[in-house]
């Protein structure tokens, strides 16, 4: 203590002869004793804070090692556990298209049949495309064959049936369709009150009461109802002369009476 | 005290050994409570506790030796000293007419120092001292600090603290100058009688 050379930065030599000694008269002149009550008081405080305060920085240091082992970084994944965690993926997406049928939304048909062909019907889906192609393919010849029963007319719908399954799946939506109707029956007002036309019981325009498709102009049917469109199945009318035997106008010709 | 003596202290301090923070008090709070007097802190024995309780509180992270270890709780002082001056700007603080009995834990050479010059006068030149002028020249010469810790403990840069020293010393030595003919002048005037 009391080595500190002043005299080193700056000061000017001469001035340090005069004030070293008042440095030194510094020394012994300014440190005072502090109360010995202070003393008495202040030391065991201190010793408690010191305690406190390093069981607080072991904590801290054992928080921060836990934290840093927690970051470090993670070791890469067996292949084992990369291969379990596909297996699930793949064994969940069934699960998921069964949800979502008994959700009730329509499957994509791929789906559907892939589920028919482990003989799981789904809930909430129009009747199979798949289920009726098979079944048609199965029945096919004898739905031809039973096409005389209808006539023409019914032939004709085998025929067009046919042709539609072969051009797509308007069948299936079709039949979608009416059991979309079929449920929504009765849920919107005025359905019962026969306001709305083909959701109710009463017999929509074009229909003749039948209980099967509602009949398409393209679609053959059964030919009632009103509709003018031309189809080959219909019988033709008296107004209409046999082909090949009026050439000329049909009417009666003006002047002459029935 | 040897760096072994002083690293064992240290440690025992900071596990909270009473015995250690004992010692640590004696050596230094006589010389802390010194300078915080000398630099009219507002309560200085209450700036003392508590600038020995963030010691107590911070030991867990300091390194170093005993110099390093004098320095920081000296730039602790220092620090909790501005606080105080700041909290006490309001009120009226009413120092001490007479300057406080020494300690005694100067050596021989400061002790004869004194006696030349007498405790008064050391006050009272002290007094004259710009704020910045008596800070750094009580840092150098009571804590031992260097220019550089100096500098950081009273937040200025090295050179400004330089100055401040030359400065400060420059006001001692004229005030002892002028203090010298009035006392000089009999002992000159008996040397001529004789």
């Amino acid at each position: 203590m009391g080595s500190n050379p002043v005299d080193g930065n700056g000061a000017y030599a001469s001035e340090m002869q005069e004030a070293l000694v008042f440095m030194d008269a510094l020394r012994a002149a300014v440190p005072t004793e502090p109360d010995p009550r202070l003393r008495a008081e202040l030391v065991p405080r201190l010793a408690g804070t010191a305690r406190a305060s390093m069981l607080e920085a072991e904590t801290r240091s054992m928080r921060r090692g836990t934290a840093a082992v927690a970051a470090t970084p993670r070791r890469p994944r067996s292949r084992r556990a990369l291969v379990a965690r596909v297996a699930i993926a793949i064994a969940l997406i069934p699960l998921v298209f069964a949800g979502l049928a008994v959700a009730g939304v329509t499957v994509p048909s791929p789906a559907r049949s892939a589920f028919d062909a482990v003989g799981i019907t789904l809930p909430n889906q129009p009747r199979s495309e798949s289920k009726q192609s098979s079944a048609e393919q199965g029945s096919q010849a004898p739905a031809q064959t039973g096409a005389p029963q209808g006539g023409a007319a019914q032939g004709g719908g085998a025929t067009t049936e046919t042709s539609a399954t072969s051009k797509g799946n308007s069948k299936a939506a079709h039949e979608h369709a009416r059991a979309q109707h079929e449920k929504a029956k009765g849920k919107a007002l005025g359905h019962e009150r026969g306001k709305a036309i083909g959701l109710n019981d009463a017999t929509p325009p074009g229909h003749t009461g039948q209980t099967g498709p509602p009949a398409h102009s393209n679609a053959g049917g059964n030919g009632g109802g009103s509709s003018n469109s031309n189809s080959s199945s219909r019988a033709p009318k008296a107004t209409h002369a046999p082909n090949g035997v009026a050439k000329g106008p049909t009417k009666t010709p003006p002047g002459h009476s029935k | 005290m040897s760096l072994e003596r002083f690293t064992t202290l240290l440690e025992a301090a900071r596990q909270g050994s009473e015995a250690a923070w004992q010692e640590l008090y004696d050596g230094l709070a006589p010389v802390v409570l010194g300078y915080l007097r000398a630099n009219n802190a507002p309560d200085p024995e209450d700036v003392l506790s508590e600038a020995f309780l963030q010691v107590a509180r911070d030991i867990s992270s300091f390194e170093g030796d005993e110099p390093g270890f004098r320095s920081w709780v000296f730039t602790i002082a220092h620090h909790r000293l501005i606080d105080a001056r700041r909290h006490a700007a309001r009120r009226l603080v009413e120092l001490s007419p007479e300057p406080p009995e020494p300690s005694g834990h100067a050596d021989d050479a400061a002790d004869e120092a004194l006696a030349r010059i007498g405790l008064e006068e050391v006050h009272r030149v002290l007094a004259l001292l710009s704020d910045d002028q008596r800070m750094v020249l009580l840092l150098r010469v009571l804590a031992d600090m260097s220019i550089e810790d100096v500098a950081k403990a009273v937040g200025k840069r090295p050179g400004a603290v330089k100055a401040l020293q030359r400065r400060g010393l420059a006001a001692v030595k004229r005030e002892l100058a002028r203090r010298r003919p009035k006392a000089q002048a009999p002992s000159k005037g008996g040397a001529r009688g004789q």
